[in-house]
């Protein structure tokens, strides 16, 4: 219960972070993924289910004040399978090491960005993949990961802290 | 032994999966069916953006304080000399202004562009991905905006209001991919089209297409919204022509456009309260 709160808490302050201080966070005119490391991070430390809620509710609230065109639940069901497919690698390794997280919001990031690419670019006409890599995707990438060893280390810290928290309270 | 109702996470994924997918269909056929979600989610969250940006400018505010002060002394000094100047060729103005009138009842023309209602808005989010250039203001349906009003800053067209909610509206640059706005030539009234590119926005430029091949259209030229788009009230000013090339078709002229708008340093906009009224769409 207590995760299910705080993850609330976070996806708001992310969201929030991410949509008001655009302009500060922004490097060049890009402005890195928070939420879709916070996403990956909640897979990844709480497991599948829990990064499955966490991706839907995050791409929920994406969807629904900066859907594209109005459309609600696309953002929702990629970060929803961003969440589920890193949750399936919490059984398989441990999140202490930082070097297996940055490849994994690499590659997560690279994915959500690509079929956004797809599904709204290449579908509109627009096939110059090289460009919108070079303009859009491969530095938004870029700099999330680099966001991602800090914001992955607090929120490993948090998560360790629930841990020991729930434990604590199962027992007594 | 006590059993809790748990959902195994297969089944969750199918069913989310499908409640996505349901949405997105449902989005793409008719988009007021997000709007009971999107109030539902807004007014909880619109009130926390309004109030970080609150904090946010409190700091920025306190630092520009104690920077400007100084500046703000000789910057005094300066101005009061123009204002000397300024308040002699306003004179002029008002001579040259007061026969501007006479000469426009004479003709019977009506100053459109100053007609129009208008309500300040501060931007208070901007969109989560790089791909649109969209951003949040902090007047919504309650303050009277609704959807399709245009919003200008600096004398220039900024977008389009695409979504409202009781306390926000989402505004639509004229600079995100796809967006199309109707234009007129200032000089010769042709009608061309004014296209946001993702590719050129980088060069400061917006995308302009099917300008008539035998209109006399050069670099410079002064573009506004025409009186033919069902969306743009006409007049508004969007940018000037900064090259024109024979399209390879050789009936239309195509080029760019350097918008009046600064983009990357707006903080408050115009709303025109004043809808196009082209009569077939529905404005609710």
């Amino acid at each position: 219960m207590l995760r299910r709160f705080v993850g609330i808490i976070l996806a708001l302050l992310i969201f929030l972070i991410q949509t008001c201080f655009a302009s500060v966070i922004s490097i060049g005119d890009i402005t890195p993924n928070l939420l879709i490391i916070l996403v990956f991070a909640w897979g990844f430390l709480n497991g599948r289910k829990n990064g499955l809620l966490m991706g839907f509710f995050c791409g929920l609230l994406v969807d629904v004040f900066y859907g594209p065109d109005g459309i609600i639940g696309m953002t929702a069901l990629i970060y929803m399978f961003v969440g589920f497919f890193n949750g399936m690698l919490h059984e398989i390794f441990y999140g202490d090491d930082i070097k297996f997280p940055i490849v994994l919001v690499f590659v997560s990031d690279f994915t959500y960005n690509f079929i956004y690419y797809v599904f709204l670019f290449l579908l509109r006409n627009k096939l110059d993949i090289l460009f919108y890599l070079q303009r859009i995707i491969v530095p938004e990438v870029i700099y999330t990961t680099i966001v991602s060893i800090f914001l992955y280390k607090i929120l490993f810290e948090i998560c360790r802290k629930i841990d020991i928290f729930e434990k604590k309270h199962s027992e007594a | 032994m006590k059993k809790k109702f748990v959902i195994k996470t297969k089944y969750l994924v199918t069913l989310l999966t499908i409640v996505c997918m349901g949405l997105i269909v449902l989005t793409l056929l008719n988009d007021s069916f997000g709007k009971p979600v999107r109030s539902a989610v807004s007014t909880v969250v619109i009130p926390m953006q309004k109030g970080m940006n609150q904090i946010g400018l409190w700091f920025s505010d306190r630092a520009d304080e104690l920077k400007e002060l100084r500046e703000i002394q000789s910057e005094n000094e300066k101005l009061k000399a123009e204002i000397d100047q300024l308040r002699m060729e306003n004179t002029i103005l008002l001579q040259q202004q007061s026969e501007l009138e006479r000469l426009r009842e004479l003709y019977k023309l009506d100053d459109v562009y100053s007609d129009y209602d208008k309500i300040a808005a501060r931007i208070i989010g901007k969109e989560t991905g790089n791909w649109f250039s969209v951003f949040t203001i902090n007047k919504g349906s309650k303050d009277g905006i609704a959807l399709n009003m245009n919003v200008i800053a600096d004398g220039g067209l900024v977008g389009i209001v695409t979504k409202v909610g009781d306390n926000y509206a989402q505004v639509t640059t004229i600079i995100s991919d796809g967006i199309n706005v109707s234009a007129k030539v200032g000089s010769t009234s042709d009608f061309c089209i004014v296209e946001g590119d993702l590719k050129l926005i980088d060069r400061g430029v917006l995308k302009v297409s099917n300008i008539d091949k035998n209109v006399d259209v050069k670099a410079g030229d002064m573009l506004m919204t025409s009186y033919i788009s069902d969306k743009y009230v006409p007049g508004i000013l969007i940018g000037y022509l900064s090259e024109v090339n024979d399209d390879p078709n050789n009936l239309t002229k195509s080029g760019s456009l350097i918008p009046e708008v600064d983009f990357a340093h707006l903080e408050e906009v115009l709303v025109i309260t004043t809808l196009k009224d082209s009569g077939g769409s529905d404005n609710k």
